[in-house]
Formats: structure tokens, sequence, C-alpha cells
């Protein structure tokens, strides 16, 4: 028996308004009117029994609840979007319980569909909006209104294992394998299988090969980069640093510096290029899931104190017609992104520190989506816990379904103009339900010495997960014990799902119940699926008939269907590695006339287009949508000022409740750099990030560093741009003595067009820096704080306007960046350390893009004053001394009875004063410009708002 | 004694912690409180206590809608413990999500019965999340979480998705504790009629509103204005 009743909105519905403005902006101009409706179809009761439901399933004065729908055919096309019969219901418990609490014990199942009607359009652009927004093809179906449903249940029985026989195939034969099976391997991959079955004596596995595939990916294996010794050379840097506040280095899923009062800070990045290409909301998702579970995974377990989201796109005012066939327009992925991040990161109560866009045209085929998540955890709890032979695998959290199949092998691969058709299932679904809940249990088993281990599932799902922590014990796993929310997978697909919001926890038998108990009381599902063995095998069976492992012993026969059963050294060893020619590229060389602005008119044009420049006007449309102040310890947020919209140029919250004690991050990403420099580029990154944290009052001995490097598919002259672009960075960190302890690298960026086009990526660094201060109110804030104080730039400045912003408006990149002395810098570090403990600076903000000016319109905007910048004291021209992206180098507002020893001390230039009215005033060699604060803002306001809604 | 106050908790919710901070630096003994573990269970009750306080977040996931779920647990499996708490007058606050919930019991505003709510939180008129610093005036009314504080403002953050308070035509204004300073977008960031941002029951002891007074707790952070109705809360059962 199923009833079906239909939930309506009565009078203005917001969410409806809001898509059809959405849609509007979209290009389905036509359209006039969105209607929403929800169908509950429930199984088990009577129409009358459904109809006591309504307090749960709608609101008594603002909605219909009927048993027939309202949406007509005949007054614009109606789409019904529901989950496959397959899928279960995310809102299924939320259901049942809410049943149940009405007295209503005789629900089953209950499924929920929105239904959408479009007024204005015909049938043919409805289906396209729907289809492009509106439902996700790897869980969700066009629920036709005529299906007659007999059980709303998901059907369907496990598939058997099957063997794969490689022998005798040639190489056409085995790279047409890789092909078809989505593998992604190369043939020197296919044929190292064939020896590994060679060698075993036997034929593999369906999951063995996937497991291989999986384990030797680019993306699980990091073969560019192990080929390259670039693993190595970034290890051995941090090891020569030897800095007293590391904890944990790169073994671990996130980094570890220790903070204060026993207590440590973790950071980690992590990219999601490939599935937020294809599907950008739920791509983002999961992009935001997957790093905050690095930090739940870290150690023994940490707490996520605040997130990132940082995104590269292509121009998103980009004409539709010229965006490649198979990518999404970079407008489409930005809103999408952005709603992905709210929907993600706001349930999950995970202050976000750095909402970021960045836009670039050669993200318009593979756009950039990296994630950051830092953590808190005691310091005693950093180092990665070790599984003893008899402990048990529990899998916590939510089911594991079809969702993000390969997703590790299609993240190494290039993006084709069919990567969303052939590899839709590498997109996964996010649920941060799941996640908030053990995100809630695991400091508390952690506290509670319940955890002998502890891992999140990412890519290549339990095959990672469980060969990871198994390897250097043995695995043991019966995959008939993992809850599943898809029904009729086969056991390979589970081995390898990359579904989401799941943990693989360690525990010992003695601790299982309390582990348990704690599960239960915060509602986190959880199965025991295998144990941790004495036979340094990875052993996988399917046998819904074995006994549970707690009553297994330590290492059980293998009964049932053999899914994989192959010794650890085998699975680690035997990746063939690509062999790269490393080759220098040919330098980029375009000279740039530096212009000459005789007229006022010429002058606040080319200032405005600066400010309006996609890349640094007002993002703040997107970050007040992610929520700043959860968790009640932000002290600098993305944007601040009187107003609370002038941008900070860092971010810092006191994590541990009740004291003063600063978490501080940075991040330096700058893509229009890497087109002239990318090895340069990255100096400046690693310099940016470090000198943001240093003008906060942060001791440049107490910064540790996160990189996320993120290149084109590579080849011999990317390899050496690479192997360049880590040394610089390995070199500068010795220098500082500022260690990478986190990190992690794609060579993803590339999209293939359907005409055999190759569209790259530039090569992309982003450099997070993470500092601690004692005191959070010593922590040098941005605005400026009053009229007659004096303006420093201070530290090594090298101008140069190469891939600045100001070119970018020009059409331009130029052929050199800043060079600042390494050994300039670190010294202006320490001099303005000095000079900061002695109390005298009363604003200070680090250089980036945009230059001088940028900053100096930022500052005055965050405190209602204005600015007289004199141009001429740095002797550079007008152009360069506003333009020019100094990195490495402050503005710094002091006293002006301070001016003179402050600058002395730190070699800088007084170029000019902060004063009442709240404008600039630029003086140059050709006469003065004097703009409004107000005039700015308003311009500055616009360009990403248009596009981003 | 420290007054004893229970913060209740069911998944999703994500405030807690910090509230908990807020009622001890008020000089209360907070406990979290399950509400599956410890309340429907039968090892607590609801009652046992001399305050109440439901935190925000997205309980249950927000599912159907915000807070609903949560409140049905509430009006059903505990109507006998929530009634007793209303008449024995023990003060209850709920933010965010929490204000959600208590106008899903019908507490808030609170003219109807339990249970039968005659309120709403819709959905921000932006119709998206909104997470910024507001300025919140606070109104002349009986609610014992403010008395001493009318006419003060209080600069503290907001961070919702469903904020719009829609309130039944009977509604007695005297009810208003919270207005949003300016009526207007975005220094009223939800679009609720004449800016309200947070209401009280017909005794005083019930009190709802939408921003995060518990985020502007300490001196270090941009605002300490909200530890103040924690601790003016705590001194009115002392």
């Amino acid at each position: 028996m199923i009833s079906t009743v239909y939930v309506r909105r009565t009078g203005d519905d917001p969410i409806a308004r809001h898509m059809l403005i959405r849609f509007q902006k979209e290009g389905a101009e036509a359209l006039t009117e969105v209607i929403m409706e929800r169908v509950f179809r429930l199984e088990g009761i009577t129409s009358e029994e459904a109809f006591k439901l309504k307090p749960l399933l709608s609101h008594a004065t603002t909605e219909d609840f009927t048993s027939k729908s309202h949406l007509i055919d005949t007054d614009g096309p109606v789409f019904e979007v529901g989950y496959q019969r397959a899928v279960t219901d995310p809102e299924l418990p939320s259901l049942l319980r809410g049943a149940r609490a009405l007295g209503i014990d005789n629900l089953i199942w209950a499924r929920l569909a929105h239904r959408y009607q479009f007024i204005g359009i015909d049938s043919a652009q409805a289906q396209q909006l729907v289809e492009r927004h509106l439902y996700n093809p790897q869980v969700q179906v066009l629920i036709n209104a005529n299906d007659v449903w007999d059980t709303l249940q998901p059907r369907g029985d496990a598939g058997p294992v099957e063997t794969i026989s490689l022998k005798g195939l040639s190489d056409d034969e085995l790279l047409e394998f890789s092909e078809e099976r989505r593998l992604f391997l190369s043939l020197d991959h296919m044929k190292a299988l064939q020896t590994v079955a060679e060698k075993l004596g036997r034929e593999l596995t369906d999951a063995e090969v996937e497991m291989f595939a999986q384990t030797w990916s680019d993306h699980c294996f990091h073969t560019t980069w192990k080929s390259l010794g670039l693993l190595e050379a970034l290890g051995k840097a941090t090891y020569a640093i030897d800095h007293p506040l590391v904890l944990s280095v790169f073994e671990d899923n996130a980094g570890a510096m220790e903070f204060y009062d026993g207590w440590a800070l973790t950071i980690k990045g992590e990219t999601h290029n490939s599935p937020t290409a294809v599907s950008p909301y739920g791509g983002v998702m999961t992009k935001h899931g997957g790093v905050i579970r690095d930090t739940l995974g870290c150690g023994q377990g940490a707490l996520p104190i605040g997130g990132s989201t940082v995104m590269g796109l292509g121009d998103p005012g980009m004409d539709w017609k010229e965006v490649p066939h198979g990518a999404l327009h970079p407008r489409t992925i930005l809103t999408e992104s952005i709603r992905g991040t709210a929907d993600y990161c706001n349930p999950m109560g995970i202050p976000m520190m750095f909402p970021v866009y960045r836009f670039h045209p050669g993200y318009t085929g593979k756009c950039l989506a990296l994630g950051h998540s830092i953590g808190l955890l005691p310091a005693a709890r950093a180092p990665k816990g070790k599984p003893q032979a008899g402990d048990l695998a529990i899998l916590a959290g939510g089911r594991t379904g079809r969702d993000g199949l390969h997703g590790a092998t299609v993240s190494s691969a290039s993006m084709t103009s069919d990567t969303h058709v052939v590899d839709a299932t590498h997109v996964q679904i996010g649920h941060p339900i799941e996640e908030r809940k053990f995100m809630e249990a695991i400091p508390v088993l952690r506290d509670a010495d319940c955890l002998h281990a502890i891992t999140d599932l990412g890519a290549a799902g339990l095959s990672s997960a469980g060969g990871e922590m198994g390897e250097n014990t043995g695995i043991w796993i019966n995959l008939a014990k993992v809850p599943l929310k898809t029904q009729g997978m086969h056991p390979w697909e589970i081995w390898i799902s990359e579904s989401q919001e799941r943990m693989l926890l360690c525990v010992s038998p003695d601790k299982l119940k309390q582990a348990e108990q704690i599960l239960d009381n915060y509602e986190v599902p959880h199965s025991v699926i295998g144990k941790f063995t004495d036979t340094m095998r990875c052993q996988i069976i399917f046998d819904p008939e074995s006994d549970d492992a707690v009553d297994l012993p330590v290492s059980p026969q293998l009964t049932g269907q053999v899914v994989v059963d192959l010794d650890f050294e085998t699975l680690r060893k035997g990746c063939p590695l690509p062999v790269y020619t490393l080759k220098r590229p040919d330098a980029v060389t375009e000279p740039v006339d530096i212009p000459k602005y005789k007229s006022t008119e010429e002058w606040k044009n080319a200032i405005f287009n600066v400010i309006c420049h996609l890349n640094i006007c007002d993002q703040s449309s997107a970050g007040y949508q992610f929520d700043k102040t959860v968790q009640g310890n932000s002290i600098v947020e993305p944007y601040g000022g009187v107003h609370g919209n002038m941008p900070n140029d860092y971010w810092a919250a006191a994590p541990l409740r009740g004291k003063p004690y600063a978490a501080v991050t940075s991040l330096g990403y700058a893509p229009l750099l890497g087109d002239v420099d990318s090895v340069q580029m990255s100096r400046l990154m690693v310099i940016e990030s470090i000198t943001r944290l240093v003008a906060a009052g942060v001791s440049p001995a107490e910064i540790v560093l996160c990189d996320n490097f993120y290149t084109p598919r590579i080849n011999d002259t990317l390899a050496w741009e690479l192997k360049e672009m880590v040394m610089a960075c390995c070199d500068l960190s010795i220098k500082f003595g500022t260690p990478f302890i986190s990190g992690k690298d794609s060579s993803s960026g590339t999209f293939i067009g359907t005409d055999g086009q190759r569209l790259d990526i530039p090569p992309t660094l982003a450099v997070m820096a993470m500092g601690r201060m004692p005191n959070a109110a010593d922590l040098v804030s941005k605005p400026l704080k009053s009229a007659g104080n004096t303006l420093i730039l201070a530290g090594p400045a090298s101008f140069e306007l190469g891939g600045s912003i100001f070119f970018d408006t020009l059409n331009k990149r130029g052929s050199t960046l800043p060079n600042p002395d390494p050994d300039d810098v670190l010294r202006f570090w320490t001099d303005y350390h000095d000079v900061w403990q002695s109390g005298a600076i009363q604003a200070a903000s680090a250089i980036s893009e945009g230059g001088i000016l940028r900053r100096l319109f930022e500052m005055a905007m965050g405190s209602e004053l204005g600015v007289t910048f004199d141009t001429a004291k740095l002797r550079t021209g007008a152009i360069l001394a506003l333009f020019a992206e100094t990195i490495g180098t402050m503005i710094i507002e002091v006293n002006s009875d301070d001016a003179g020893p402050v600058s002395d001390a730190l070699g800088g230039i007084i170029i000019g004063n902060v004063k009442n009215k709240p404008e600039l005033t630029i003086l140059t060699e050709d006469g003065n410009i004097s703009l409004t604060i107000d005039s700015m803002v308003k311009a500055w306001e616009r360009p990403f708002r248009e596009v981003a809604i | 004694m420290k007054p004893k106050v229970k913060v209740l908790y069911a998944p999703g919710n994500n405030c807690h912690h910090e509230l908990i901070q807020a009622f001890k630096m008020a000089g209360a003994d907070p406990q979290l409180t399950l509400l599956t573990a410890d309340l429907l269970s039968g090892r607590q009750s609801l009652t046992d206590c001399d305050m109440i306080a439901i935190p925000g977040g997205f309980s249950f996931g927000d599912h159907v809608a915000a807070g609903r779920l949560f409140a049905l647990e509430l009006n059903t499996r505990l109507a006998d413990q929530l009634k007793e708490a209303r008449e024995r007058h023990i003060p209850m606050i709920g933010i965010c999500n929490g204000f959600q919930i208590l106008v899903n019991t019908g507490l808030l505003p609170g003219s109807a019965e339990i249970g039968h709510p005659d309120g709403l939180l819709d959905r921000n008129a932006s119709a998206i999340f909104e997470s910024r610093w507001v300025d919140m005036r606070i109104e002349r009314s009986n609610c014992i979480w403010t008395q001493g504080m009318a006419g003060e403002t209080m600069h503290i953050p907001m961070a919702h998705g469903e904020g719009r308070l829609l309130l039944p035509e009977d509604y007695d204004d005297s009810l208003t504790v919270f207005s949003y300073v300016g009526e207007e977008y975005p220094a009223n960031p939800n679009g609720s009629p004449s800016g309200r941002a947070g209401i009280t029951d017909s005794t005083g002891h019930i009190l709802g509103l939408m921003p995060h007074p518990e985020r502007a707790i300490y001196d270090w952070s941009p605002s300490n204005e909200g530890l103040r109705l924690f601790e003016t809360g705590v001194k009115a059962i002392r």
C-alpha cells in the first residue's frame, strides 16, 4: 500500500522566486514563474493515516496538504525529480522517526520528490533547466507521474565476484580493457598487472584489478610526483628544517603544529577539480566533506575549526557560444559552487576562513576547486595511531552506494568533452548531516581512548582506507557487513565506492562496547566490518553467513566469496612510474609599453579598472552566504572594518574556549602570475602567505605551510616546470626556516575538447600559511586608525608589472615578475616583528594582487578615513607605484612621531598619511587625482555580484 | 549552587559548545543533554534543571523544515515534561535553530496550545543563507532575559537561511524583545516584518531569537555584547 500526498506553498514562495531569478540570469529570459510542490510517497499506511502526518510534512498556515497535485500540465511543463529506485532517500530516517512520533508505526518506507512547473517556456527548455540545475543523474531520476509503484523499497541482489583474465592479451587489447572499464591505466600499468597475475599464478578478481587501478592512480599514488622525486624533496626540506613546533608532517591526512597548553593545530588542503568541473554543486560539497574528514582523521581525530573554498574559474562573462563543448559555463560553476559551499559548510558548523574566487581563461575547461580545513586536537593525540592485530574495523557514518565510483582514477585523467556522460558516476553525493554527527562523536571517542587509529574514506573508498590502515598488520573485511544505500551492488563496487561521510575506526576489542555506546549516543550509524590481522595480507570476502568479526579468531578464514586476497607487498610495489625527459620551456616574453596617462579621466579609468577586476573586487555576495562566526571563536573574519565589507588579509580565531590564544592563517594564490613565470610565482606565493601573517604580528619563527600544486597533464616541459616550482618552494622553505607540513598535488588540469583541442590550466600553486599568537588582542588590524598618522611602505619592494591585475586590465601579461631578495625578505620580517613588539604598528596590510593602490583603498574603506599617497616618494613613476604587486612588502600605519624611527628600522619609505576626509588623493608628477572612497566602493561592489547571484 | 542549564542537542545542532561556554561565563552550570540518549530514553527529565537552552544548527538536517522534527519529538514524546516546564516557568532560550524549534512547538509566541504552532520562521526574503553582524535594539518587555537592558543595542552575529518571523495577526507587539536596528536589508538581514529578531511568551520566561549572542562573549572578539544576555538570564533566577 502506497499513499501519496502533495505539499505546496501558498502565497509567496521565496525559494521559487529565487530560482526564477537564477534561471532568468542563466538565459531562460522567457520564464515568468516557477512553481514548486513536494511529493511524499508513503508505504504501509492508508491515506487517512497519511493525513495524520500533516504536522510533520507541512506547515499549517503557509502550505497546502492534499492528495492530488496542484500542478496541471496544460499551464506549463511539469517535471518531477526524485531519487532512483535503487537509492535510499537521505530524509528517510527523519520521516520514519517523525511518523513514529505521531503514532504512525506502520510507515515502512518513504520517498520525497520535488515537482517543478515552468511558466513561459516550452518543455524542451524546461527540461534543460531541470537537467542542468535541479537533478543529479547519478542518484536521481525524472519521475513519470503515471508510474505505478508496487514498493518504494530499493530492490536488488548483490552481484557475484568475477575473475578477469589478462593472460595473453596484446598491447591493444590491454589498453582497450583499461578504457572499457574506465581504469585509466597506461600500457605500462596494464602490463605490470599482467605480471602480477602471472606471479600469483591465478587470475585476478574484478575487485583486485579495480584496487590496483585505484592504488596506482596518480590521485592516490602520486605517480607523477614520485617519478620526479618531488614528495621526497618537500619532505627532505621539512626534515632539514626540523622545526620545533612541528608535530606531524606529510605521513598523515593532515600536518600538525604545536599550539598552546598542550594542544595542536592541524592543516590540510585538498582539491576536487574533476567532479567540480562536471557537477559543481555535488563536486564542491564533497570537496568540503573530504577535506573536513582529513581533519577528523588526522592523528587520533582532530576537531575542524576553520575551512576555505578557493575556486579558479574561467571568465564568468564569456559568451555561451564560446564555452567548449563538454565543459560547463564558468558562471554556472561559480554559482553552483557557491550554493554547494553554503549547503555543505553551514550545516557542518565550521567557520569560513577564505571564500576566494579567481578567474583565468585557462580554467575554462577544468576549474580549480580547492578547500582547506584546519583542526584542533591534544598534542599528545597528534601522532597517527597504529592498529594492532586483533583490533576491530568499524565503518561509521553514512551508507555505501554506487555514487563516486572511479573518482580516484577519473581524477587522475584528462577531462574530455564526454567525461560528464561516461564517467558521471565518479561524482559523489554529499549529506553534511551524516558527517556532522561523527564530527561530534570523534573527539569524544578520542578522549575516551577508544581509537587505536582512525582514517577517512575518500578517494578509492574502503580499498584505500582499509589498505592504508592495514598495511602494517594485515586486514580482513567482510563486505556483506557494509550497510548499503543502493541495492544490487557488486562486491568490487562496495570495495571502491567513494560514498561520502564515512570513517574507518580501529578499536580494540575491550573498547568496542564503549565505542559503540558513544556512537549510539551521537546517533552515528556504525558496523563492525572486519578486523586487523597478523597476516600482512589484504583479505576481503563477501559472506552474508559469516559470524561477526568480534567472534572470529585474529586472522579469520576466507569464507564465502573471496573478493581480494593479496599481500601488501604486491599492492604497494610494482607500480611503474612514468619517465620524463625534463625540458626547459621557452621563456614567455611579452614586452609591454607602460601607458602614459595624461588626463585625470584616464587615471580614474585605470584605477577603477583595477579595483573592479573580478579577482580583487568585492566578493562578499558569496562570502556572506557562508557562516563565518559559528563556534563563537572568530576574531578576524574574511570581511571586517566599520561597514563589515573590507576584505581582511588573514583569518584568526581563538579556538581554545576562554583562552586568548589565536590560530592565524593566510592564503597566497594569484593565478595570473603563473603565465609569466610559474617558478617565480611559487616563490612569491610562499613569501606572500608568510608576509600576511607577519603583518598580523605572528612571529616568522612560528609559521608552517600547506601547498596545493595543480598542473596540466604532465609532459616533458611541464615536468621541468613542476619540478622547478617545487624545488623553488623547498629552497625558500629552508631559507626561511618555514616548513611545509601538508599539501596535495594534482596533475589533471587538462581538458580535451571534441575537436581534440587541448585546454590547459595555468600552472597553479596555492600556499596556506598557519601560525599562532599568544594573545589575540595583539593582532594588527587592517583599517586605518586615525587622521594625521603616517603611512610607510616597508619591505624589499621589487616594482614589476608582469602578471599584474593592471596588465590584465590591458589584456597583457608582461615578462617579468617581482623578484625580492629572499634574504631581504627574511630580514624585513624579523625587523618588523621587533617593531611590532614595541607597539608602534597601528595598522598594516601586506601587498598582493592589485598593488599598493588596492590596499590603500581597502584600508580606507574599513575606517571611514582617507589617504594621501605621494607616488613620487617611490621614484618609480606613478603607474608602478600604484599597481606593481610588490609582494613581500606591507603598508604600515604609524603615529607621525614614530614615522622616522620605524621607517629607519625597516628601511621603509614614507609614502603619505591618513586624513579625515574619506577619499583617496594620489599625488603624481603630472598632477593630483582625488577619488571618494564611496564612489570607489560603489563601483567595486558591482562586478562580482552581477555574475554571482 | 550554580543554576543548572540543560543545553539540548540533536544530530545537526552545531552551536551547543559555544552556548555552553556562554552559560559557564555567566556563572551557570550548563550540561549537554542529548535529546535521544538522555531525554527520549527516559534517563533524564527535561524539567530536572533551572533553565533550558536550545542551540542553533541544523537539527536532523532540517529535513522537511527547519527545526520541525526536533519540535515534533518534544511535542509528542515529551509533551508532559514540556507542559510542566512551561507551567513551572523554567526559563528557556532558543537561538536560531533553537528559536525555530520553540516556534514549531507552539511555545512562541505562545498564544496557542503546545503542538499547534501559530508562528513561522520562514525563508529569508533573499532566499539565501546570510551570515553577517547585526545590531539589535532591546525593546521594553517583561522578558526575564533582558531586564534592565531596554533601550540598549547589541552587536552580534547572525547566520541563518530561515529567520523571517511571521506571526499571527493578533500578535501582541509587547512580546517583541529584539528588533534589528534598521528595517531594510541588510540591517534587517531576513526581511522580518517590523524588523523583529526575537520574541518572548506572555510570561516573559521563554525567549527565542535568530542572531547568536553566544558568538560575542569574549573581550578579544569583535564584540562581547552577547554575554550580558546570559548574565541577565542567570541572575534572574538566582
